[in-house]
């Protein structure tokens, strides 16, 4: 038997993050960020996080050392920002053991704290970042403007320096064409709605990125309160579309759904492009429960066969091929296992 | 509404695309739109933008040429970055930029978050409700000296927005009555849900 807890809202949210912007006052921003300085943020930071309560379950890693496909492994597991990658000579992160808690230095802003957690679960991803937050503050002051609030790099992130998302699984929503509505209707509340993978507007295995615009005159209860509700209510409609497509014609879609389980157990060859589709299909399926696979061990497996995590599984650097291969593999191997137990 | 490519210049256009049948609207400002539309090929719009672009932005693009000329020349004495090559790159030099180029950044500010006062916690304030209400104090003796001033408009402003903290305080002390209970049972399940 295996057990499993399903978080808030699982069926459609994937994760909540909420990730917190600070630069210490007395030390220059990214764009005057000399070598000495950056050195000096990571110096600060790890010493202050390490005397934290917790703070033996970090681990730092500078991503100079780090191979580019262990690198894009971080990126594809949420755990950093595309963005660190950007300054790769200077940018470090300090990872917390379970993997909910990251800490990203030198990035945009000196310090940026991280909590991620499955499901829809805002709240405690805010306060496992905001505690972090306080810790650190406490030792090394961070630039503040009682005005301005927390001053960023960037003023697009001034005042609580926070942006909060979720990701959102809406296959349902999609099919019935209805994205361009939900859309609209978000950018009215304040947030944005994007695709999560692809490239331009194109939402590779219809998951998307939703989450707050404007950081500065909101408190951050507010801005998880009003992130959270809308969250809810597009979690109610694309629950609600896929009822009316059950509804509609069960064995067709069905059908439909399980047809793409058939490809990903005996597909010799899988790019990851196709892979998100029968992602989506799958994990749609399990939803209904038309599929007896646990939808933690899903997600966990789809962030597992991108290309970076293929490529630190692998052990070595290996052709675009040999990827499709090896996703191939271990998708029939470890999806054979998640619905076996 | 802020355009959802940048976030930093307001939308106005909005753009539909379907791709693989999948229909993907989103609210861009011109220099977005126009970025986007070259990438749509077959279709030159890039023109037709700007065109829209000089129409709706007209008054107040040259407005904005002439104040970001004022502008310009400004200094931030502390790590020498311009106010120039500010808007080059999008990134302040250090903390005291704020206070050096603080004229044009208010009027940002208030384009990118449409409000140029903070709201939520401060350093050194553990619970939240504690900088809610600091702000409140501090706004409060601001609303007396703008009264003081005749500003009034300035004044009216600052009411509002104690207002409007005022009931976000409310709320918050609200919730704290029943948080414990809360925290209790989601602290059960922490162990279990640490694994994605």
């Amino acid at each position: 038997m295996y057990e499993y807890v399903l978080a808030p809202e699982q069926d459609v949210v994937i994760s909540s993050r909420v990730r917190l912007s600070r630069n210490y006052e007395d030390l220059p921003f990214s764009p005057k960020l000399t070598p000495e300085y950056a050195e000096e943020v990571i110096e600060r930071t790890v010493d202050a996080v390490f005397k934290t309560e917790n703070g033996s379950a970090f681990t730092l890693l500078r991503m100079s050392e780090l191979e580019e496909d262990a690198r894009s492994r971080l990126v594809e597991h949420h755990l950093i920002s595309y963005d660190l990658l950007k300054f790769v000579n200077r940018s470090a992160a300090m990872v917390s053991s379970a993997g909910t808690v990251t800490v990203m230095l030198n990035e945009e802003d000196h310090v940026r704290f991280q909590g991620l957690l499955p499901g829809l679960q805002l709240e405690r991803s805010a306060e496992m970042a905001l505690k972090l937050d306080e810790a650190l503050e406490a030792r090394y002051p961070f630039a503040f403007d009682h005005q301005w609030g927390f001053l960023t790099a960037c003023p697009a992130n001034t005042g609580t320096g926070m942006r909060a998302s979720v990701i959102l699984h809406l296959p349902a929503l999609s099919a019935k064409g209805q994205m361009g509505a939900v859309m609209q209707t978000i950018a009215k509340l304040g947030l944005t709605i994007r695709g999560l993978y692809g490239e331009g507007s194109e939402a590779q295995g219809h998951l998307y990125q939703l989450s707050n615009q404007a950081t500065l005159g909101r408190s951050e209860e507010d801005v998880i309160r009003a992130l959270s509700a809308a969250t809810s209510q597009i979690v109610e409609h694309e629950r609600s579309m896929r009822e009316s497509a059950e509804k509609k014609d069960m064995l067709q879609l069905q059908d439909r759904l399980m047809r793409s389980w058939g490809e990903l157990m005996y597909a010799r060859l899988m790019t990851a492009k196709e892979f998100m589709n029968r992602y989506s299909d799958i994990r749609y399926a399990a939803s209904m429960g038309y599929l007896h696979a646990p939808l933690p061990g899903l997600d966990t497996l789809m962030m597992d066969v991108q290309p970076g995590s293929l490529g630190v599984r692998a052990g070595k650097l290996i052709s675009p091929r040999e990827s499709e291969i090896l996703r191939a593999k271990i998708l029939r191997e470890e999806l054979q296992a998640l619905v076996a137990e | 509404m802020m355009c959802e490519d940048c976030g930093i210049r307001p939308a106005k256009f909005h753009l539909m695309t379907i791709i693989n049948g999948d229909r993907v609207e989103r609210n861009l400002c011109p220099t977005c739109m126009a970025k986007h539309q070259k990438q749509i090929p077959g279709i030159d719009f890039s023109n037709l933008a700007g065109i829209l672009n000089s129409i709706l932005e007209n008054r107040s693009s040259r407005e904005n040429e002439r104040e970001d000329a004022e502008y310009e020349g400004l200094v931030c004495e502390q790590c020498g970055m311009t106010y120039a090559e500010f808007q080059k790159c999008g990134m302040l030099g250090c903390a005291n930029c704020y206070q050096a180029f603080k004229t044009p950044l208010n009027a940002l500010l208030q384009r990118v978050h449409g409000n140029t006062q903070h709201a939520g916690r401060v350093p050194g304030g553990v619970h939240s409700g504690t900088s809610i209400r600091m702000n409140i104090d501090r706004l409060k003796e601001k609303l007396q000296q703008a009264v003081a001033d005749e500003e009034y408009e300035q004044a009216a402003k600052l009411r509002d927005t104690i207002r409007a903290l005022s009931i976000q305080l409310e709320r918050k002390e609200s919730d704290i009555k029943v948080k414990p209970r809360d925290r209790l049972e989601s602290n059960e399940e922490e162990g279990a849900n640490d694994n994605v």
